[in-house]
């Protein structure tokens, strides 16, 4: 491939990159945010795999076997961890608007700003060399695809140097959407959304070259591991030889699941641009499954690669471009090329946004503080071009610095050595987070003394060795040891032997910095400030934010012209404006121009500072507008107390109210249904008394006459009393239905089950009524299904509703009744229907009202009691059915009954 | 109280898979055999990485543990 075909890929990639940028920000800009999801975040947390998973990790495979998977073996173990450990650190860090890890120290610590100092110092030394590598990964990643054949030949001129063109560019990238906002609190999406789409490309290249190699330079795994059994170096691949191995890879793994918390980048990707604490429950799982799957063909590649290239000089960690350029593959190529570009590149992009951020917030500012403080001069009219230009060159700075490193110092070394002692400096600030984020006694003098004696160790064990081959200290002091005393050889510190260079250095490093942390911190007081943060950071799920924003330790005042100038020389005008037009809203407060800001007001403004300048700056600055006294210790504690306390109150407060609006809303449903029973009992009532009275007054009248008109005949007196007769049965009828009804309503009617043949039950029907069909000359008709199964049901209470409904068809029907049965689906359907003149559809569901036709006088004169129906409905829902009418194309109504096949027996009280 | 559970599971989760990869159960698992071609180590990684995200699977983004201590309280 030419030159010039790389360089237009490159550029290409570059564009597509910038392109997903700024769409992002235009999609948060219209707030419709596209990484506010819990795929992107898992997929961002795989920032995590840079050019040494994508090229050293198969060099690491051919050298030492399995070992060099425990690198990604930490972050699986420690991922269920996020959930105690992120989620703390982020809800810490959004509280109290932190911006990276050295804020994070320095905050917890009493927003000290010596460990700000040391913590960025530390990152910016020990992750220099780690970005390095990522640029050698490109450059000599670019050597190998423009050379005709597939060995590396070195030859260097910056200017002619594709690598430092493509430094210049990723810069441009980094500064365009990693430095636009003063406030770093501020999510960068475009860049977020840059990182999730390169975490995609590194890993679908990464799969695509793994399966090419294994499916078809081999045939399969089975055959790629079979012919490595033939290679040399074969036992130390397959099998772990060397017990010593075992400790190299428990150290392995204990760095990695201390570098996916600690290093810069995943400090920035996890805990600054995190959208919200739920997406670590996706990421918790996702992201280790990300790293399972870049992971498989690692070993097919490495071996496969060791049988292709064997005996012939080719490093091992360029396996995966030697391999589909030594197949011919031109497409595979470009790819590969362009999944390493992106791996290196996400590495380098939010390593130096993280550290351009740390060195602007923790070492121009508070030098630019100590500047003006002596100097007298005014500077803080520029401080927010200050803030952001500084930001802007320490991104070139450092890429230019890792630039030379890569080109002097780095091509001696693989990619993997490199980036593990990046791995065991920032292992250094585990003791002063972990502890610090459980243990209150943990303070300021402990974290500095120990983070710089860490510091000093892994210097002395780790780059000294380094410094020694590139060449730059003479090997003596490997040999004979520091000031040629021989306990103090870098490489056997104290005598100590038999471990791997990085274990060696990670255990010293580790002893020294945890012994000193915690020693100290058990024999050393802590300011009010470190007791109040330490409270803070301890104890964040108890406190609220309100009760964050709420507390404050200093009783500090402050005019408000001061404050809000304070604001608008770091954060520019119209976001301070937005910003207290919120905080105003909030709280329910005026912020006239000319009044005091309270203490709760300054430590808002303090807050709002700490996001863009670090809160150790944003300290001293606010402490340079505002009168304050100092609390003492106690006071602070009461003021904390009182706060958690309040927050416990509160909750059990909601928590009671809340249980008493639920029992109100309780009675106030119970209450309604009581009332809507009275009045339907008192309704009934009425109408039953209205329907005796009416059989009564006529079996009065008739009694009466013939009790006043003793001579009446005979014929025309048996009239009377046969009118009585069948007023009187009128009402004894009506009697036993109200009672009936009552009954089956109250639920104290047993059903007496027994099994009913269906079809019998409707002949018989008909038998009862033929009586009456012959008096109106109606006809009958039966559709009536065969070989129904036996319907399971009280024989008495159907065979009413049957009746019911039947002699209610022969009132209305003109000349047919048509009577059909059908089982289907467990469910039996009876329908009846007459071709009278049918029931208006409003009225469907209100015939089945107790007294409904009594209560509809004006329609027709009442046959019947009108209980009949209301009657009829109940005995089917005692069978668990339905009842409903339909109402027939031309005319007629159609009632349908359907009940199901088995009823639960007693389900009814 | 539900939260402290979860985060008691997550954290014995943790533990004991960072014993089951390393040091005696590492060793015992380094041999000379393979598993459809694959050498003992990396079988036994592999299967036991792949448990080890279902689990966590399992108690962080399931409600499988979630419905189960409703019914405890």
């Amino acid at each position: 491939m030419s030159n010039i075909t790389v360089i237009l890929w490159s550029v290409l990639y570059l564009i597509i990159l910038f392109g997903i940028g700024y769409y992002a920000e235009f999609r948060s800009a219209a707030n419709r945010s596209i990484i506010n999801n819990p795929y992107i975040y898992a997929l961002s947390l795989a920032v995590y795999c840079t050019a040494w998973t994508f090229f050293g990790s198969i060099g690491r495979a051919t050298t030492t076997g399995v070992e060099y998977l425990y690198i990604y073996l930490g972050p699986a173990i420690m991922a269920p961890l996020f959930w105690i450990l992120l989620r703390k650190i982020i809800r810490i860090s959004k509280t109290q608007r932190i911006t990276s890890i050295a804020d994070f120290i320095s905050t917890r610590y009493g927003k000290n700003i010596s460990l700000g100092v040391i913590v960025t110092l530390l990152s910016v030394i020990g992750i220099i060399p780690y970005i390095a590598i990522q640029l050698k990964a490109i450059s000599s990643s670019i050597e190998i695809v423009t050379s005709t054949t597939h060995v590396i030949q070195h030859s260097f001129n910056v200017f002619s140097d594709n690598t430092f063109y493509i430094a210049i560019g990723l810069s441009a990238f980094v500064i365009l959407f990693g430095t636009r906002s003063v406030d770093a609190t501020e999510k960068h999406e475009g860049l977020v959304a840059a990182i999730a789409f390169e975490s995609i490309i590194k890993i679908v290249a990464f799969t695509i070259v793994g399966i090419f190699v294994t499916f078809f330079l081999f045939n399969g795994f089975g055959e790629v591991l079979k012919r490595s059994a033939d290679l040399p170096s074969f036992q130390k691949l397959f099998v772990v030889q060397d017990n010593k191995m075992y400790i190299q890879m428990f150290s392995m793994m204990m760095l990695s699941m201390l570098a996916v918390l600690f290093l810069p980048r995943q400090f920035q990707i996890s805990v600054v641009e995190n959208m919200q604490e739920q997406h670590l429950n996706k990421a918790m799982w996702l992201f280790p499954l990300y790293l399972l799957v870049i992971n498989l063909f690692v070993v097919p590649i490495a071996f496969g690669g060791s049988i292709i290239f064997n005996g012939q000089n080719i490093n091992a960690d360029t396996f995966i471009l030697a391999l589909p350029m030594y197949a011919h593959q031109p497409w595979l190529v470009t790819m590969v090329y362009i999944g390493g570009f992106s791996a290196a590149s996400s590495m380098i992009i939010v390593e130096t946004i993280a550290l351009s951020t740390m060195i602007s917030n923790h070492i121009v500012m508070p030098l630019l503080l100590f500047l003006s403080s002596i100097t007298k001069l005014n500077f803080e009219k520029y401080f927010r071009l200050i803030v952001i230009s500084s930001r802007r060159i320490s991104i070139v700075v450092i890429i230019l610095m890792a630039y030379l490193y890569d080109r002097t110092v780095a091509e001696k070394y693989s990619l993997v050595s490199i980036g593990l002692v990046s791995f065991t400096a920032v292992a250094q600030f585990a003791p002063a987070v972990i502890l610090g984020l459980y243990w209150k006694e943990a303070n300021k003098n402990a974290a500095l003394i120990a983070i710089l004696v860490g510091f000093v160790v892994w210097f002395f064990t780790l780059v000294v060795p380094y410094i020694v081959g590139a060449g730059f200290l003479s090997s003596e002091i490997l040999n004979e040891g520091l000031f040629g005393l021989h306990f103090l050889k870098p490489l056997e510190l104290f005598g100590m032997t038999g471990f791997d260079t990085i274990t060696h250095g990670f255990f010293w490093s580790m002893f020294f910095n945890t012994v000193f942390f915690v020693g100290i911190s058990l024999f050393s007081k802590r300011t009010t400030e470190e007791i109040y943060q330490a409270e803070m950071f301890v104890d964040i799920f108890k406190h609220s934010v309100q009760s964050a924003e709420g507390s404050i330790i200093r009783k500090g005042t402050a005019f408000i012209p001061d404050i809000t100038s304070l604001l608008y020389n770091f954060i520019g005008k119209p976001r301070t404006d937005y910003l207290l037009a919120g905080y105003a809203r909030r709280h329910k407060v005026n912020l006239t121009q000319s009044g005091k800001a309270d203490p709760m007001l300054v430590s808002f403004a303090e807050r709002v500072l700490a996001g863009a300048i670090g809160s150790a700056s944003a300290r001293i600055m606010v402490k340079n507008v505002v009168k304050e006294e100092e609390l003492s210790i106690d006071e602070v504690l009461k003021i904390l107390r009182e706060s958690q306390l309040m927050k416990e109150t509160n909750k059990e407060l909601r928590r009671k109210s809340l249980e008493l609006s639920k029992a109100t809303e309780e009675l106030r449903i119970a209450n309604q249904q009581l009332k809507v029973i009275d009045e339907m009992k008192d309704e009934f009532l009425y109408t039953v008394t209205h329907e005796l009275r009416t059989p009564l007054t006529s079996i009065r009248a008739l009694s009466e006459i013939v009790h006043d008109n003793p001579e009446i005949p005979d014929p025309e007196k048996n009239i009377y009393l046969e009118s009585i007769i069948k007023e009187t049965e009128r009402l004894s009828h009506l009697i036993t239905q109200v009672l009936n009804l009552e009954r089956y309503e109250s639920g104290r009617t047993q059903l007496n089950l027994s099994g009913i043949e269906l079809g019998a039950l409707l002949y018989d029907i008909e038998d009862s009524a033929r009586q009456l069909l012959k008096e109106k000359g109606l006809q009958i008709h039966f559709n009536i299904q065969t070989l129904m199964p036996l319907l399971e049901g009280d024989i008495d209470l159907l065979t009413q509703v049957f009746y019911n409904l039947t002699s209610n068809a022969i009132k209305h029907a003109k000349k047919n009744i048509q009577v059909e049965a059908n089982y289907q689906d467990n469910i039996y359907r009876i329908s009846i229907k007459d071709d009278g003149i049918g029931i208006p559809s409003e009225l469907h569901e209100l015939v089945f009202d107790k007294f409904f036709q009594a209560k509809n006088q004006t329609l027709k004169k009442p046959e019947g009691s009108g209980l009949g129906l209301a009657i009829c409905k109940r005995i089917v829902e005692m069978h668990q059915g339905k009842i409903w009418i339909e109402n027939l194309e031309n005319s007629g109504a159609n009632f349908i009954v359907e009940i199901p096949h088995t009823i639960l027996t007693n389900k009814f009280e | 109280m539900k939260e402290k559970l979860k985060e008691q599971r997550l954290l014995f989760l943790s533990i004991l898979f960072m014993m089951l990869f390393s040091f005696p159960f590492a060793k015992m698992m380094n041999g000379t055999f393979t598993i459809l071609g694959v050498p003992q180590i990396y079988f036994y990684i592999f299967v036991l990485w792949l448990i080890l995200i279902f689990l966590t699977w399992l108690i962080a983004d399931t409600r499988l543990f979630k419905n189960k201590k409703k019914k405890d309280e």
